[in-house]
């Protein structure tokens, strides 16, 4: 189309007829794409900088860790971490079936990301009390608990938005503009994803390769 | 519904369903970004005059060597509550206002891309002064500085609820900032009118565009960093505990890197008014439009690189020096660019010497002074000498009132009109200006010889043997004046808004498409949709021939455009008045303000949290046409692809 369709200098009333248009749409061609977007930004500034604080106070500390956060939580993390990993799949198989418009399939796949998901969150629970240290202990324990306190902050609102997104499935009725959701949903998880990982490796295994 | 549907009967219709509901729910849950919008300029104007009044009770302790005015933990609350009113309750919230209220019309849409959002922010940055003055008002109103440095606002330094309150005032507005930060975002991106190319956006678009990606990647620095202290107060974490590991120094970064782009958060917006007030007083174009939009760009992201000139004098590593000293420097650059920019649209122009013009003018010539001084201080010996003095307060209050006040005024003057159908009188607002400008200056300008002379910043008195008492009685003098134009002002608005003349839809003869609309606009925005095709839509199709029709007007729905180029995508319904916006503000209030005293409030607050946002996402009951041209997707049997 050209910059200004419809419209001429000779068109004494040039008008652009858009009724036709449809009344939605999917991938970077909505306003809320754009949303869920600039919302990984802000929590990805949020987390980079606790994670440039947590180095920050490395400078401080002669021997790093003092304690090491692994020593009875290491396997829960790793599980945690696998688990979610694991969840990219469906993930992925739920956003496609939602965009083609086959619900009952992008439902179906919802439930097994979501549990995936809440098995992960649940190693996180079991997780925290088996720090070697809590956050009152010293910096390094309110560096990690901080790391790991947003990333959990980030499981559960991804979790509420998936049980959401699942009784609106259940409950209906369904509009075709929440497949975009379901779509855009499934970016936000594989965001969780993207963050989790480094945060994982930066707890569990930046002071096994780079002790002081 | 398609393009054979009777001809709606608009605009009654269009009124219908776009106007709010009636009565006091419908103030509540109203989401129209012209009324939002105009609520947040009101509200930072009235914290603007309280700001303004715990300045005065400043200055009058001040006019005096060793006066009993006030006392000394008085006035540091009151240096504390002032500085965070202009910073975080005025200055950035009613730039904010004047984006939500100007930009949706600018682009040519009918409502912001997320009008709950809006609705939110505004909920959320009343919360959080309402949270400041509340804790001033029983005496536990924060007192460490509005940058609340570590370890003097650490549990240590200062006890008591008195920092607690600064924290949670910050999580409330910077909450309310990304919000609205996020709607700009996206109505400017995909909501543009057909045609209006990135290269076709209005200026004062592009300065807000800049502003909010700024708010999006510096607000979390605070959040995070307030939280921090939050949690070292309230939990016992070390963050910025040194005992245990943690660094005060980490306070201060976290702190300014949020703090100096912030700055540039509330001086961009006003680049932006700047360059859409020339237009109309000068009868032309602003020059240099690519230029100005590389400039308000490169200040963008040069303004992230510049934080570490707050902290020269922490014993940094020299090469940190040279570098910060650099950047510093380098950013007068496009802020140079800008000048001349307008300068030379000044120069080129036939000049109309109504009030806007007029603080553009005093803006050109306080902020240039301002910005010199910024070229002082970013030169490390040279600050190590005036850091925490007085010079730096008549700095960055040239800078600030200069750069952002006074376009601000002349903004208020220019689109007055456009809000309220009537003109501010031309006579009151010459002398508000001459008040103002003369004002500013004597009390201002004085400060930079105080600094030189070794008069501290925050100090609640002084010796008479310094020798500052002259200069402190003139900078007092000053400020009353300015007080006397700001007042004049106000009772200006007052009295316009009921007596003004009335201003129809386009009083000035300007370019810009918000003009193109009644003063003030209907709750739908424009009748039509323009179809855009020069940056001066106004000048260059004055009878508004080109429009959009095919619009729904039986729901509120807007056009969605292509990023770049404004080609038409596809329509996209909107949200109307909603209550959840509020409830969801009040549930970011029982988590953080009982936070403040017990951590429980973290997971009842997240509980409340959740009911309100699973309330605002849950679909509203379509009504029977919008289901009649979406027919629900059917769960079962299995549709095929």
């Amino acid at each position: 189309m050209s910059d200004a369709p419809g419209t001429t200098e000779s068109t004494p009333n040039p008008t652009l007829d858009v009724s036709d248009l449809p009344a939605f749409a999917f991938g970077a061609r909505t306003p809320i794409f754009w949303g869920v977007v600039l919302l990984m930004a802000i929590e990805t500034t949020m987390l980079a900088l606790m994670v440039l604080s947590y180095f920050y106070v490395r400078g401080n500390f002669t021997s790093w860790p003092p304690t090491w956060a692994g020593d009875r939580s290491f396997h829960l993390a790793t599980v945690g971490v696998a688990l979610l990993v694991v969840s990219a799949v469906p993930n992925h198989l739920m956003a496609a079936a939602a965009v083609a418009g086959r619900i009952k399939r992008a439902r179906t796949w919802l439930i097994v990301t979501t549990a995936l998901g809440a098995a992960a969150f649940a190693t996180r629970v079991l997780e925290f009390p088996r720090l070697q240290f809590r956050w009152d202990t010293h910096a390094y324990g309110s560096a990690v608990w901080g790391i790991l306190g947003l990333n959990t902050f980030h499981q559960v609102t991804a979790l509420a938005e998936n049980l959401v997104m699942l009784a609106l499935l259940l409950i209906g009725p369904v509009e075709q503009k929440h497949r975009h959701d379901l779509e855009l949903g499934g970016y936000f998880w594989y965001w969780l994803i993207a963050t989790t990982v480094p945060l994982y490796a930066i707890v569990y295994l930046e002071p096994l390769v780079f002790p002081r | 519904m398609t393009a054979g549907m009777p001809a709606p009967r608009e605009p009654d219709q269009l009124r219908e369903v776009w106007e709010r509901k009636p009565g006091p729910w419908g103030w509540l849950t109203d989401v129209n970004h012209a009324h939002i919008g105009r609520r947040f300029v009101v509200t930072a104007f009235v914290f603007l005059f309280l700001g303004g009044i715990e300045a005065l009770i400043m200055r009058i302790q001040l006019a005096r060597p060793s006066a009993h005015f006030v006392g000394p933990d008085l006035y540091n609350q009151l240096f504390t509550t002032h500085g965070s009113t202009m910073m975080f309750l005025f200055a950035v919230p009613v730039m904010e206002g004047f984006g939500v209220y100007l930009v949706p019309l600018m682009v040519g849409t009918r409502n912001a891309a997320f009008p709950r959002l809006n609705a939110f922010a505004y909920w959320t940055y009343l919360i959080g002064g309402l949270l400041l003055y509340g804790s001033f008002l029983i005496h536990m109103g924060p007192d460490a500085g509005w940058f609340a440095y570590t370890p003097l606002s650490g549990p240590e330094f200062s006890p008591g609820k008195r920092t607690d309150a600064w924290a949670q005032m910050i999580t409330f507005t910077e909450l309310a900032a990304l919000g609205g930060a996020v709607s700009i975002i996206a109505t400017i991106f995909k909501q543009r009118a057909p045609g209006m190319a990135l290269s076709r956006m209005p200026l004062f678009v592009w300065a807000m565009l800049v502003q909010a990606f700024m708010v999006v990647f510096a607000m979390p620095a605070v959040m995070l960093a307030s939280s921090m202290l939050a949690t070292d107060r309230l939990i016992g974490t070390h963050f910025f505990n040194p005992a245990e590991g943690g660094d005060s120094l980490l306070w201060q970064h976290l702190f300014w890197f949020f703090g100096h782009p912030e700055v540039y958060i509330i001086f961009v917006p006003a680049t932006g008014m700047v360059s859409a007030i020339l237009p109309a007083f000068t009868r032309r174009p602003v020059f240099g439009y690519l230029p100005l939009v590389l400039s308000v760009v490169s200040t963008g992201f040069i303004a992230f690189g510049l934080w570490v000139h707050h902290m020269f004098a922490t014993g940094l590593p020299q090469l940190g020096h040279s570098f910060f000293t650099a950047a510093s420097m380098m950013i007068a650059v496009p802020n140079g660019v800008q000048i001349f920019c307008w300068i030379a649209t000044l120069w080129l122009g036939k000049l109309r010497f109504r009030v806007p013009l007029l603080y553009v003018l005093g803006f050109v010539a306080i902020f240039v002074m301002g910005g010199l001084t910024g070229m002082m201080l970013a030169s490390v010996p040279l600050d190590l000498q005036v850091h925490d003095s007085y010079f730096v307060v008549a700095h960055f209050h040239y800078v600030l009132i200069g750069g952002a006040v006074f376009p601000l005024l002349g903004a208020l003057t220019y689109w007055f009109p456009k809000a309220t159908g009537r003109m501010l009188s031309e006579r009151a607002g010459r002398w508000s200006f001459g008040l103002i400008f003369v004002g500013f200056n004597v009390a201002f300008f004085p400060m930079h010889l105080l600094g030189l002379r070794g008069m501290p910043r925050r100090v609640y008195s002084y010796g008479a043997a310094t020798g500052w008492t002259r200069l402190n009685e003139l900078a007092t003098a000053g400020a009353i004046l300015l007080a006397i134009g700001l007042l004049l002002l106000l009772a200006n608005m007052i009295w316009a808004g009921r007596r003004g003349q009335r201003a129809g839809d386009d009083p000035w003869e300007a370019d810009g498409l918000e003009w193109a609309t009644s003063s003030p606009p209907p709750p739908y925005g424009f009748r039509d949709l323009p179809i855009v095709t020069s940056r001066a839509p106004l000048w260059s199709d004055p009878q508004r021939r080109a429009r959009v029709t095919g619009l729904r007007t039986v729901r509120p729905e807007v056009l969605v455009t292509t990023l770049v180029d404004a080609r038409p995508d596809h329509r996209s319904p909107i949200a109307g008045p909603s209550i959840w916006p509020l409830a969801a503000a009040l549930a970011t209030a029982i988590t953080f303000i009982p936070g403040m005293f017990t951590a429980w409030a973290i997971p009842v607050g997240a509980v409340a949290s959740l009911i309100a946002l699973s309330g605002w996402f849950w679909p509203k009951h379509p009504n029977r046409e919008w289901a009649e041209e979406q027919p629900a997707v059917a769960p079962a049997p299995e549709s095929p692809s």
